[in-house]
């Protein structure tokens, strides 16, 4: 709407404190317009602050708020072109579905025919158009979710934030959620902003992820280079699974950690070094591509694939992924490879990497 | 079974003070109004001599139209007062804060009857602090009236309180966040599902009003005659027949308004927060 950027967000050293401790220390981060953008980390990480700066129901101690490039840092939540579904859905227990739908629609006076066929067509994109005259306690968690959401579309707000909307619904509901929530997204092109401590949901769902830890963003890209190129040895351990080494000493012509030797890698320059359970392959203990050998204590079998938990000398527990048919089992003594691209440096200067 | 038995000698000592307190102080008030003549005698012919006169008398309407009156007076006044009251000691941030303003709210309670009244009556007299302002307000019915309210504040603040604090802090965030107005977001949002502890809340006032003796007594001056002063006149005249069917009439009132009272809580029942 408007100005092709209308819909991007941009914090500008965002700074809050409760009680002398920063939730958010110094946040700066852009959202680009039409995309789907997660705020991934740990409770307590800032993430769900974040979400409420932007939405204008807390305001920062320091910094700004730009929404499609405009000042809003003093504007109040109710004169904000945002919209928050919240963890909890929030809808009103004294109102029906479409009360609750309208709602929002009344606030900013539009009323009559207009409003009624806005009213239906955010029922019907989240499927939820034969329980307009119910009661809010009288739906599951997650259809009072897909209200919660109708409810903050209706509105056509140029960024729609989300609070860890599908924590509540059980796993099954939740993986198909996350593919409306991508549709909506797309159907609408409207900016989704989505707070969630889980990974994997932040990387099915999202054109690009803040990973954030301790009110600091760690670093933010797509999901596809945060995964194959952490910037921090948090980021390498918080997406996806990973095998983490640290505590390098160089060794002729590499480095080596726990027992398992890195050629051609400069211990001065990393602080650490990660590889992919799938990148790791099993071979002859013996054969001269083996960076290190190792036990085989668990298979568990997935499906497509084989998760063999591994010990070595020193040790140090690893997870490898194979594809299933692969022989192997418990008790057999292998050697470990991997290709060197499949090593992952997470440069010096992360000097949390020591913590 | 055993639960139900345990939960029977639970209630046993309560079930057994009431109805040997009130139920029989009910059984005896029926009885004597039900009579012309005190007699020692706990069961009389009946007698509907004194229900004649007392329903044929003007003078009985017109005390029960003044009770009625600074009933419905006392509990909307002290419902407006305490709803804003309980709305501020809720937001209060600090724990201290709003226990002082609990304190605060709480003092009338504390301080005994004679005390609070003789005081409010130093405060309205000509030449008293508050005298200037509220200029013939003492020994009418606005003394009356304004005092009635301090006191019974708290038992309006609490329940108001308490249906304020039960309704989820996302909800007022919800209907900002979708445009609403702080008018809005409080004739929407926050009132509708307050509305249980407004009705119990103003429930409480007016049957504490309705039965206040000590205060119209005190402050009224004698213009402003309530049931519970005509009941207390007529024991020391020895009309005892007479005091019964008034106090049945008082507890009769009590009774029809609470039920209208029930009978709205149930209308905005679907407005409770079931969450």
């Amino acid at each position: 709407m408007g100005s092709p950027h209308a819909s991007s967000v941009e914090a500008v050293g965002l700074v809050r404190r409760f009680d002398g401790t920063a939730a958010l220390d110094r946040v700066s981060l852009r959202i680009p317009e039409n995309s789907f953008y997660c705020l991934l980390g740990p409770s307590g990480c800032g993430k769900t602050t974040l979400l409420r700066l932007i939405a204008g129901l807390d305001t920062p101690d320091e910094g700004r708020v730009l929404i499609g490039g405009r000042d809003h840092t003093a504007t109040p939540a109710h004169r904000r072109p945002t919209n928050l579904v919240f963890q909890s859905g929030a809808l009103f227990p004294h109102m029906s579905v479409r009360d609750n739908i309208d709602f929002g629609l009344r606030s900013a006076g539009v009323r009559g025919p207009r409003a009624r066929e806005r009213v239906e067509e955010s029922l019907e994109l989240v499927a939820m158009g034969e329980f307009a005259d119910r009661m809010p306690q009288t739906l599951s968690g997650g259809q009072r979710q897909r209200v919660a959401i109708a409810r903050s579309l209706v509105k056509r707000p140029d960024v729609l934030l989300l609070d860890e909307p599908l924590s509540a619904l059980d796993l099954s509901l939740q993986l198909h959620m996350r593919r409306e929530l991508k549709r909506w997204q797309q159907e609408t092109g409207t900016t989704f902003v989505c707070v969630t401590h889980n990974q994997a949901e932040a990387m099915e769902m999202a054109d690009e992820i803040a990973v954030m830890r301790a009110g600091r963003i760690e670093q933010a890209a797509a999901p596809e280079h945060l995964y194959e190129a952490p910037a921090t040895r948090f980021v390498a351990d918080f997406i996806g699974e990973n095998n983490v080494f640290t505590g390098l000493a160089a060794d002729r012509g590499g480095a080596r950690a726990d027992h398992v030797f890195f050629p051609g890698v400069d211990a001065d320059l990393v602080s650490a070094l990660a590889v992919r359970p799938e990148r790791i392959r099993l071979v002859d203990p013996g054969a001269p591509e083996s960076a290190g050998t190792a036990r085989v204590v668990t298979v568990g079998f997935t499906g497509r694939t084989l998760r063999i938990g591994l010990t070595n000398e020193s040790g140090r527990e690893l997870l490898a992924e194979l594809p299933a048919g692969t022989r192997v089992q418990a008790g057999d003594t292998v050697g470990l490879a991997f290709d060197p691209d499949a090593v992952v440096r997470i440069p010096a200067r992360d000097t949390e990497a020591a913590a | 079974m055993r639960a139900r038995r345990a939960a029977a000698a639970l209630i046993a000592p309560g079930t057994a003070y009431l109805v040997l307190v009130f139920a029989s102080i009910i059984a005896l008030l029926l009885s004597y109004s039900a009579r012309t003549e005190q007699t020692a005698a706990l069961v009389a012919t009946l007698d509907w001599g004194t229900w004649r006169s007392v329903l044929g008398d003007g003078y009985t309407w017109s005390v029960v139209g003044t009770t009625l009156r600074l009933g419905v007076t006392v509990s909307v006044l002290t419902v407006l007062i305490a709803y804003p009251l309980a709305w501020c000691i809720h937001t209060v941030r600090r724990g201290w804060q709003a226990a002082a303003l609990l304190f605060v709210v709480f003092s009338p309670i504390l301080v005994s009857v004679v005390v609070r009244t003789y005081g409010w009556a130093m405060l309205l007299r000509d030449g008293g602090p508050l005298g200037p302002l509220f200029e013939g307000w003492l020994y009418h019915e606005p003394g009356v009236v304004i005092a009635l309210v301090h006191v019974e504040l708290p038992f309006a603040v609490f329940p108001i309180l308490a249906s304020i604090r039960s309704v989820p802090a996302d909800l007022g965030e919800a209907a900002a966040d979708l445009g609403a107005g702080p008018l809005r977001r409080f004739t929407r949002v926050l009132l509708p599902l307050t509305v249980p502890g407004v009705l119990s809340g103003a429930q409480l006032v007016f049957a504490l009003t309705i039965s206040a003796f000590a205060t119209p007594a005190l402050l009224g001056g004698g213009r402003v005659t309530v049931l519970a002063q005509t009941i207390y006149q007529n024991i020391q005249l020895l009309q005892w027949p007479t005091a019964a069917a008034q106090a049945v009439i008082l507890l009769v009132l009590a009774l029809l308004v609470l039920s209208v009272f029930g009978l709205a809580a149930r209308l905005v029942g679907g407005g409770r927060v079931t969450r």
